[in-house]
């Protein structure tokens, strides 16, 4: 597979997931780079240069069911400061986009161009997350990281039902994925990161439920 | 334990369907939880003596908080209890049936307590607008904890050195448990809110706690988590779009 692998190899609904995985890695690059440069890894830069290649504009989304949740969510996602971009960016948007990565490497919708993707974003997002655990362990000594993370995912995981409903019907069927369970890979992987970091485990799981729960 | 005489606080002022529903289930989810050891100690007679022990707790539970619900004028709502208890019946009686009391453990033990410890201990702090709540409530929890922990220390006996098999049990009762008594929960997370507590908080306490428990059994810590929140996720989405829980 080469950097210029021609765009019709992608089906339709493989290119609205790609341009909306263009868009929020752009998104979170973007953040890394202003807040936390540490985090603006050559694999993450590569990847997102692919995506732009790959799906260079927002053709495939303009007009669909889920523009306007990827809109949401990208503007819930723009943090102010780094503790807050290493919360929202490297630790949970991290984990969505690796959920979503690994699922696509045994997807049947998913063809060889979207594998290939997949494991490039899944091995940029694994780098990300270690690094941001790194970075978030060095602050748990002078920072109160649990109301951190609340604070900074609230509006972001707010998101994730509209997102998930209209991406469970634009994208389900084809990839055979469902939202919950991209979303129960997440949870229980940021459950497990955010333990290692010290936060308390109950308050953490009552946060995102009552997010999930819309409460 | 007796229950002083008061008048009920706000009595007039709010609307009663909550408190209704949520004293009905605590009340008759009482007196299933004292058959449910009656029926462990049918089929475990080495352990009869504490279960019935156990068993006759519930009953006093359920009898504390009738008289407290009088004591508050509320009348506490069997219809919605029985309708929502209609499901666990039927599975405790499956399980019976089959003399399975390690899935009595895990539905009661674990399920059916978690889902009870993560609601009374946030009702302490709201109990005093129910005149003479509090102290049975307190009492309760603090039973309800020493049968967890009863319970746990039988799984773990039951299945040392065979945690494969307590992940087979648990993956063979969760999937009805928690789609029954999690299903409950969010049902009833609106009226929580409604009397002061947080239901998405008792929900997550549920969670919580009951991933805590089968780790303490044996079950890895990723594993657990992740088998609990895969079976709450559909319940939480349920909930969030107001489609029928169960």
């Amino acid at each position: 597979m080469t950097a210029t692998s021609p765009l019709e190899t992608l089906a339709p609904p493989e290119r609205l997931l790609w341009t909306v995985l263009r868009r929020l890695e752009t998104l979170g690059l973007e953040q890394y780079e202003q807040f936390v440069p540490a985090l603006a890894t050559p694999a993450k830069r590569s990847l997102v240069e692919r995506l732009r290649n790959e799906v260079p504009t927002d053709e495939a989304l303009t007009g669909q069911e889920l523009e306007e949740p990827v809109r949401d969510l990208c503007a819930a996602a723009l943090s102010d400061s780094a503790l807050a971009t290493l919360c929202v960016q490297g630790l949970t948007l991290e984990r969505l986009g690796q959920a979503i990565y690994s699922r696509l490497l045994t997807s049947p919708g998913a063809g060889p161009l979207s594998r290939h993707l997949a494991e490039l974003g899944g091995a940029a997002a694994g780098q990300t997350i270690a690094l941001a655990l790194s970075e978030l362990q060095q602050r748990s000594s002078t920072e109160n990281l649990l109301a951190g993370y609340c604070d900074a995912t609230e509006p972001v995981l707010a998101c994730f039902d509209a997102l998930g409903e209209a991406g469970d019907r634009a994208l389900g069927p084809h990839f055979g994925l469902r939202f919950i369970d991209v979303l129960t890979d997440v949870a229980t992987e940021l459950i497990g990161n955010c333990v290692q970091l010290g936060m308390n485990r109950r308050k953490l799981v009552c946060h995102l439920t009552a997010a999930f729960m819309g409460a | 334990m007796s229950v002083p005489e008061m008048h009920p606080a706000s009595l007039d002022l709010e609307d009663r369907l909550p408190i209704r529903r949520l004293m009905g289930l605590a009340v008759f989810g009482e007196m299933l939880a004292a058959r449910i050891y009656g029926l462990m100690a049918q089929l475990k007679p080495e352990h009869a003596p504490i279960l019935r022990k156990f068993a006759s707790m519930e009953g006093q539970h359920a009898t504390w908080f009738r008289e407290a619900c009088r004591c508050n004028a509320i009348e506490p709502d069997k219809e919605f209890a029985d309708h929502e208890l209609d499901y666990l019946i039927a599975q405790v009686n499956d399980h019976f049936a089959a003399g399975d009391c390690e899935a009595l453990a895990v539905v009661q033990g674990f399920i059916v307590e978690s889902m009870a410890i993560a609601i009374y201990e946030p009702y302490l702090q709201v109990a005093d607008r129910y005149p003479g709540t509090r102290d049975v409530f307190a009492r309760a929890l603090e039973e309800e904890r020493y049968h967890v922990d009863w319970m746990t220390r039988y799984l773990r006996l039951r299945f040392f050195d065979a945690e494969d098999e307590f992940i087979r049990l648990c993956q063979r009762v969760n999937v009805q448990g928690i789609d029954c008594i999690g299903g409950t929960m969010m049902k009833i997370a609106d009226y929580l809110d409604s009397i002061g507590l947080s239901g998405a908080d008792c929900a997550g306490s549920m969670m919580d706690g009951y991933s805590e428990l089968l780790e303490r059994v044996g079950i890895p810590s990723k594993e657990a988590t992740r088998n609990v929140v895969g079976l709450f996720m559909p319940l939480i989405r349920k909930y969030r779009h107001g489609e029928t829980i169960k």
